[in-house]
């Protein structure tokens, strides 16, 4: 999913890049055409203006371009955004005790490093209250049984 | 994987403990020893992040666990080389590890002695508290053990972490009301965890199938155990244990219906009526059912659950169903 | 509006929500921006400018609701547009991000406007 968002937004940044200095070379050149054209019939001062409102409107390829190009970035930035978590304290608390670590998974995979699970878990093993002797016998008898 | 590194690891599996503490040597080799303060240097060695010392703790832990002391003592070091040994924390640690290194009473009687001179010097000093209340219960002096945590919990009484111990040491010793206080502190401080509604809940169902209390008291205390699971279930969806307890209080109620008792009814913690009591056992039951399907069939989302928890909710629904055929 | 004793039976989970707000008010603020370069490159001027703006950040919009609301909203039995999974009032889901990005979009819109056409 990640590589997707990614590439898409990659392919739309491309696309703008190429539109913004078509349409800035394309005004510059309309802009000297216009001033040839200026200087060439300097007698009709109408005309003038008429162009220079032409001029103002870019080719419809290069709007286009633009548009579609802004669509699939704004697509790709969307893909790109971290999972929502919900709210609701039951919703978010059954989604832990669902599914576990599964839950806080993003889209490329990783768990995320916020995820802590159930909060309340601590009030049950106690971390500071670590019997370790009792642990290490437990442990030392599970390794027997395997 | 370091996800489960970031968290303490007390809860974890045996196996999973031992997968952690193998990773050690390579974690310990791939991350930086000390991070020194120099800017120049800091510049072109890997930056200092809050998680890697979490890391460095829980892999300790995980190591004294498995045994694997060569391990925890390189966390340990490195841990001293970043904070001093005169860091609370870090006090604690070296502490963990003595307990953990000591092989006959006599160790621990020196190391639980260098706890108390450590307090003689600042008796504020928590995770030592919290250590000395730990080695004391370790070796069998349950009351001097209360009575210090009963100290630590006169200086600081929003610690609740140390109220749900004192629940679990009164309880280690069939004092269920005394556990039950206890735990109820514990929801004045943190009011939504759910998991300590279900505790409470089972602490009662055990009060009352030890049968300490006379026959008014179980009447109210069945009642009190439902609504307490009844409250672990609308905190969290789905939730395996809170379920399971409210099958077995309405089981126990509708099997075997206490006398209704004056003492219940004023408290409000009489259990209710019988169409509700079926409802809510249906209830349960139904969704014990979708769960341990769910979760059996390996539906994606579903597989948080513990296996033993799955496997103790499909032995009460058996032993339901033949019941009720019978 | 909910009363505070329903918001003691049945609370709400801070982290939860500074997580989802931030989420939708960082795609908000990034896109913003994008829509100014678009803007500039297309030549917008005054009110046309501003339309474009509206009607590209209502695109967003939508399209964060359709990838990261919808399928685990719907799934749970909510309507359709109904974000009370995520978020806390509709109208900071479809509206929160209008203004937050109306600084940044007049920004590159003004400074690519000028990069091209002059």
């Amino acid at each position: 999913m990640t590589w997707f968002s990614k590439s898409t937004t990659t392919f739309g940044f491309l696309l703008l890049a190429h539109a913004c200095p078509s349409s800035s070379c394309y005004s510059a050149y309309e802009h000297s055409a216009l001033q040839s054209h200026r200087a060439a019939s300097l007698s009709s001062l109408s005309a003038t203006t008429q162009q220079a409102a032409a001029s103002s409107s870019l080719p419809l390829d290069i709007s286009l371009e633009t548009i579609v190009a802004t669509v699939i970035i704004t697509l790709g930035l969307v893909l790109n955004t971290a999972k929502l978590r919900p709210i609701q304290w039951r919703v978010w608390a059954g989604q832990i005790e669902r599914a576990g670590e599964e839950g806080a998974r993003n889209s490329s995979g990783e768990i995320d490093k916020d995820f802590v699970g159930n909060p309340f878990k601590l009030l049950e093993s106690r971390p500071g209250f670590v019997d370790i002797r009792k642990q290490r016998k437990e442990f030392a008898e599970w390794v027997k049984q395997q | 994987m370091t996800s489960s590194l970031l968290r303490p690891p007390g809860h974890l599996s045996p196996a999973t403990a031992l997968q952690l503490s193998q990773q050690a040597p390579i974690i310990i080799k791939n991350s930086p020893g000390a991070v020194t303060a120099s800017a120049l240097s800091s510049l072109f060695s890997a930056p200092e992040t809050p998680e890697l010392w979490t890391i460095y703790e829980n892999l300790l832990l995980s190591c004294l666990r498995t045994g694997d002391e060569e391990s925890a003592h390189l966390c340990l070091g490195r841990l001293v080389n970043r904070f001093g040994d005169d860091n609370e924390r870090v006090m604690a640690l070296i502490g963990l590890m003595k307990e953990a290194d000591a092989t006959d009473d006599a160790t621990l009687e020196v190391v639980l002695k260098e706890y108390e001179a450590l307090l003689q010097e600042n008796p504020t000093n928590i995770p030592i508290v919290k250590r000395r209340v730990a080695l004391l219960r370790s070796i069998g002096r349950i009351s001097d053990a209360v009575t210090a945590l009963i100290g630590l919990l006169d200086f600081s009484p929003t610690d609740s972490e140390a109220w749900s111990e004192l629940s679990d040491i009164y309880f280690s010793q069939g004092l269920y009301s005394q556990a039950i206080f206890a735990l109820e502190e514990v929801l004045v401080l943190q009011p939504n965890a759910w998991n300590i509604y279900a505790r409470i809940g089972e602490l009662l169902l055990m009060s009352v199938k030890s049968g300490s209390g006379d026959q008014n008291d179980s009447a109210k205390q069945l009642g009190e155990a439902l609504k307490r699971f009844c409250r672990s279930i609308e905190l969290c969806d789905d939730y395996l244990r809170g379920y399971y307890g409210l099958k077995l209080t309405t089981t126990q109620l509708l099997n075997d219906p206490p006398k209704p008792s004056k003492q219940a009814e004023s408290d409000g913690l009489a259990p209710p009526n019988l169409s509700t009591l079926q409802k809510l056992d249906g209830l349960a039951t139904e969704k014990l059912g979708e769960i341990t399907r769910r979760f059996t069939a390996g539906e994606k989302g579903w597989q948080g659950f513990d296996e033993a928890e799955i496997a103790a909710a499909k032995e009460l629904l058996e032993k339901s169903s033949s019941t009720t055929v019978r | 509006m909910p009363t505070e004793r329903e918001f003691q039976v049945a609370p709400i989970v801070p982290e939860s929500v500074m997580h989802n707000t931030k989420a939708l008010s960082n795609l908000q603020s990034l896109t913003a921006s994008i829509f100014g370069v678009a803007a500039g490159i297309l030549g917008l001027e005054s009110y046309s400018g501003f339309l474009f703006y509206f009607i590209f950040t209502i695109l967003t919009t939508i399209l964060f609701y359709t990838f990261r609301v919808a399928p685990t909203s719907l799934k749970s039995g909510l309507g359709a547009f109904d974000t009370s999974r995520y978020f806390r009032t509709q109208y900071e889901f479809w509206a929160g991000g209008v203004f937050g990005g109306l600084a940044g979009y007049i920004l590159t819109w003004t400074l690519f406007y000028g990069l091209v056409r002059a």
